[in-house]
């Protein structure tokens, strides 16, 4: 029989246990209580994954409620006039996203009734959607169970998982899509992403990680204590 | 008259470079580009790529060290480019309804590209692999 064996195992299912079990527990008590993390609305959920893209959570917060306020709903932010969207959606900078959302909210309205569609090629298929806003709706929005991988979400698995290498690289990348998935749990999908993102912002910060104080730190690759 | 700068994005995977297509109507029609843009009122030269990488592919630029730099004179403006290597994260999707395509290193000298950018493509042409 042949073997073959991968160049870079992944975690094995007893420490992806831990990791999620560790990661859950940490995120019940250090979680930020976030306005679109007790909605189920997609439309709600759309407007703060893509005011987030680039920004601080404590610059979106106020903005998001003033948005929500003025435009409901996909009907009424697709009427809207569109100088009066982009003033809304100042300071927040990147004034293409306000621009994005009216056209997604006019295409909803449009071909689907007003709701947006869940799969990624009719995603896809909007102007002003990419994947990477695809794949939060599909995930937020719709709560599937799809790994993630973003600034934050990577830091922290390189440093836990793989701790040497280049984190840039574009085989790492890879390496690093696929420990998203292997360590996903197949219930809480939504608290487990949220809580990865978290954990990764606040706790495993860039320059200041709280490596002796983290749940963590028995099985990190990169633990400095 | 003071000059427009520019900044634009080496971005490299696997012996290929991504690269659009100047939509027409636009200054230059016609011819491919690294993607990037002018440098806004007040934007530093990292923040201006990372905008524009996110505004044409939606895709989040990770900008590293500048490759090269370049001053041009058009008849009808001065330009200053500045090329920076850039990683990302995403998938890129061409956002403004541009032509875009990942182009093989040894593919570079036949395509058309702005007279500004002629000195980078024979610099990368020749240079070996990164990865």
């Amino acid at each position: 029989m042949l073997h073959t064996r991968r160049a870079h195992p992944l975690p094995a299912p007893p420490l992806r246990q831990r990791f999620r079990r560790n990661l859950l527990a940490w995120y019940r008590v250090n979680g930020r209580d976030l306005p679109w993390r007790n909605t189920a609305d997609p439309y709600h959920i759309l407007v703060s994954e893509i005011m987030l893209q680039q920004t601080q959570v404590d610059r979106v917060l106020p903005k998001y409620h003033e948005w929500l306020g003025k435009y409901p709903s996909f009907a009424v932010l697709a009427e809207a006039k569109p100088a009066e969207v982009t003033k809304t959606w100042y300071p927040l900078g990147y004034n293409i996203r306000p621009r994005r959302l009216q056209s997604i909210a006019q295409q909803a309205v449009e071909k689907y009734d007003g709701r947006l569609p869940s799969d990624h090629d009719t995603l896809m298929s909007f102007k002003g959607i990419g994947a990477y806003t695809a794949g939060a709706i599909r995930s937020f929005a719709f709560r599937e169970r799809a790994a993630i991988l973003d600034t934050n979400v990577a830091r922290v698995l390189f440093r836990i998982f793989v701790g040497k290498g280049d984190p840039k690289a574009h085989a790492m990348k890879k390496r690093l899509w696929a420990l998203s998935a292997a360590v996903l749990p197949h219930k809480h999908v939504f608290d487990f992403n949220q809580a990865l993102m978290d954990f990764g912002a606040t706790h495993c910060s860039a320059r200041k990680p709280k490596c002796p104080a983290c749940p963590m730190r028995r099985f990190c690759k990169s633990a400095t204590a | 008259m003071s000059a427009v700068v520019v900044v634009a994005a080496v971005i490299e995977q696997d012996e290929s470079f991504l690269l659009t297509l100047r939509p027409d109507g636009t200054h230059l029609a016609g011819h491919w580009e690294f993607p990037g843009g002018k440098v806004h009122h007040a934007e530093t030269h990292v923040e201006a790529l990372r905008r524009e990488l996110f505004e044409e592919l939606d895709i989040v630029g990770h900008v590293g060290g500048l490759v090269h730099t370049a001053t041009h004179r058009y008849p009808e403006k001065t330009v200053e480019l500045f090329f920076y290597r850039c990683g990302f994260e995403g998938e890129p999707k061409p956002m403004m309804g541009q032509q875009m395509r990942w182009v093989p290193r040894n593919e570079l000298s036949s395509l058309p590209f702005p007279e500004a950018d002629r000195a980078l493509i024979v610099v990368l042409s020749s240079q070996k692999s990164r990865n």
